[in-house]
């Protein structure tokens, strides 16, 4: 299970990727951390609203409303210019991290491939 | 299917607290609205019943309390910024109804409670309510007078010795003398008027065969109406009391004496004895002043009958004096030149006088709440002012708690 501090700390590049692949709303998007994490992160999925709008505050994300097919509103997130670039330092300081945790550690063979 | 569930019932159920939480916007319970109906839908497509994918998919979002808090962290500060006055005026306006509503339900609930905490915060208003007026009254007196700021009480004292020092001003009298006002007003030219009132013993007054024993009645020098502003509503202020033997009456007064009758030139006699003319009708006094006034006479018909001592001896003391001093008077100058007035006309030269005599002034606002002179008062006195504020002090301790509860 990993720590919360470390899934707090995650969870802002997780959701700058997801939506850098494609607008989508918030349970789309929390099932899709959900899926990922393969059980690893846990949360309540209500706390993670209050992050997805400390990005909007920010101005990384941007939201509107839509009707999808079955006639739910949903609120549609999507990266903003300044989104990409803040996903693009969040991702050079994770490799950095993960990069220097591989030095420290070596190179484990059974995850090279994957 | 589990009877009894209703799952637009228990959303709506849901979402109450949800909107009773400040952090939240409508839009922010949409959203999290749209969040545990997807959920459901995708609980439910794997075979749970809705009442069971209601329960799973709300606790899987979390307590109200730890959602509210998580997004009071971002939503709050933000939309404090983001909002437009109006729509922050709306907010603010909900909120306010929705107050108004929790207040009601407690009330509803707590009848016991809610009387104590509403009649103790009524009483508590009302007292602060009184005492503000009260102490605004007495905060008030004489300054309804145009030429309140340059009227003065002269203020007497003497002391054993030649060349005496000043004994303490709380010391002086504002009782005193007819004799220094005349001269006064004659030596000083910032004097512009000098009004003396004798007064404070009774006085029979008749009129046919209605008598009283008056006791709020003065003699007066002609310059009343003309250095305050006592309001004649009869009669000409700068020459109503000018002829010997007239008197202005309060309304109050004429009343008893005159009905409904005018009581202009009508005649009123002074212990059975002297006829005087009312040449003058003036309103009752307001109740801020220190006056208490019910008929003013001209002082000369005091003065042609009094033996001459009455009127012109500095020891004989049974008048107020009061002085109009013009504007841009210097008050200070004025003071240190009273030695040699008081050398001049009461001692008239004379260096053997084994006593020194003082004249100092009091200014009219000062005289009900804080005279200096502590001693004979005319008219009415005021509570000290140190007591003034520590009643309108006691009157915010009195509401503070009635503010709070």
């Amino acid at each position: 299970m990993i720590p919360k501090a470390l899934v707090a700390a995650s969870l802002r590049p997780l959701m700058l990727s997801i939506l850098d692949h494609g607008q989508s709303y918030g349970y789309a998007i929390i099932q899709r951390i959900h899926d990922l994490s393969d059980g690893q992160l846990t949360w309540t999925d209500g706390t993670l609203y209050p992050v997805l709008h400390r990005l909007e505050a920010e101005g990384l994300i941007a939201s509107t409303w839509r009707t999808s097919a079955v006639g739910r509103r949903r609120k549609y997130y999507h990266l903003t210019p300044a989104g990409q670039r803040a996903l693009e330092t969040e991702k050079r300081h994770w490799l950095n991290v993960h990069a220097m945790l591989l030095k420290l550690w070596g190179s484990p063979p059974q995850w090279a491939g994957t | 299917m589990a009877t009894g569930f209703d799952l637009e019932t228990a959303l709506a159920a849901w979402r109450r607290p949800l909107e009773h939480a400040r952090a939240f916007l409508d839009e922010d319970i949409d959203e999290l609205e749209a969040h545990v109906r997807d959920h459901i839908d995708r609980l439910v497509d794997e075979g749970l019943d809705e009442a069971a994918a209601f329960r799973r998919a709300t606790a899987r979002l979390g307590l109200v309390l730890d959602l509210e808090s998580e997004y009071r962290k971002v939503r709050w500060v933000k939309h404090r910024h983001r909002r437009s006055l109006w729509r922050e005026v709306i907010w603010e306006g909900s909120m306010l109804k929705n107050y108004m509503m929790v207040a009601l339900r407690t009330v509803r609930r707590q009848k016991g409670y809610a009387a104590i905490n509403i009649v103790g915060l009524a009483v508590g208003l009302a007292c602060c309510l009184l005492i503000g007026i009260y102490v605004y009254h007495e905060a008030t007196y004489d300054r309804f007078h145009e030429h309140t700021d340059r009227i003065y009480r002269l203020i007497y004292n003497w002391e054993e010795g030649r060349d005496a020092l000043p004994p303490p001003r709380a010391d002086f009298w504002a009782w005193g003398s007819a004799a220094p006002g005349p001269p006064l007003a004659a030596d000083f030219p910032e004097v512009e008027q000098m009004v003396r009132f004798s007064g404070g013993h009774t006085l029979l007054l008749s009129r046919e065969d209605r008598s009283f024993q008056e006791e709020d009645y003065y003699f007066v020098d002609p310059a009343v109406f003309q250095m305050f502003d006592f309001e004649l509503l009869r009669g000409t202020p700068e020459t109503v009391l000018d002829e010997p033997d007239t008197i202005v009456l309060t309304e109050t007064a004429a009343r008893k004496y005159f009905g409904d009758t005018d009581p202009m030139g009508q005649t009123l006699i002074v212990s059975n004895e002297i006829p005087i003319r009312v040449t003058g009708l003036m309103a009752d006094l307001p109740s801020n002043t220190h006056f208490k006034i019910d008929m003013l006479i001209s002082i000369s018909a005091f003065e042609r009958r009094a033996q001459d001592y009455k009127f012109q001896s500095w020891g004989y003391v049974d008048f107020f004096t009061y002085v109009l001093l013009r504007e841009g008077h210097d008050l200070d100058a004025l003071r240190a030149q009273m030695p040699a007035f008081i050398d001049r006309h009461r001692n008239e030269g004379r260096r053997d006088l084994e006593e020194t005599f003082f004249i100092d002034f009091e200014p009219l606002p000062d005289i009900y709440l804080s005279p200096i002179a502590d001693r004979v008062h005319i008219g009415r006195r005021g509570i000290r002012p140190t007591c003034a504020f520590s009643r309108s002090s006691g009157s915010l301790s009195c509401s503070l708690p009635a503010s709070i509860s």
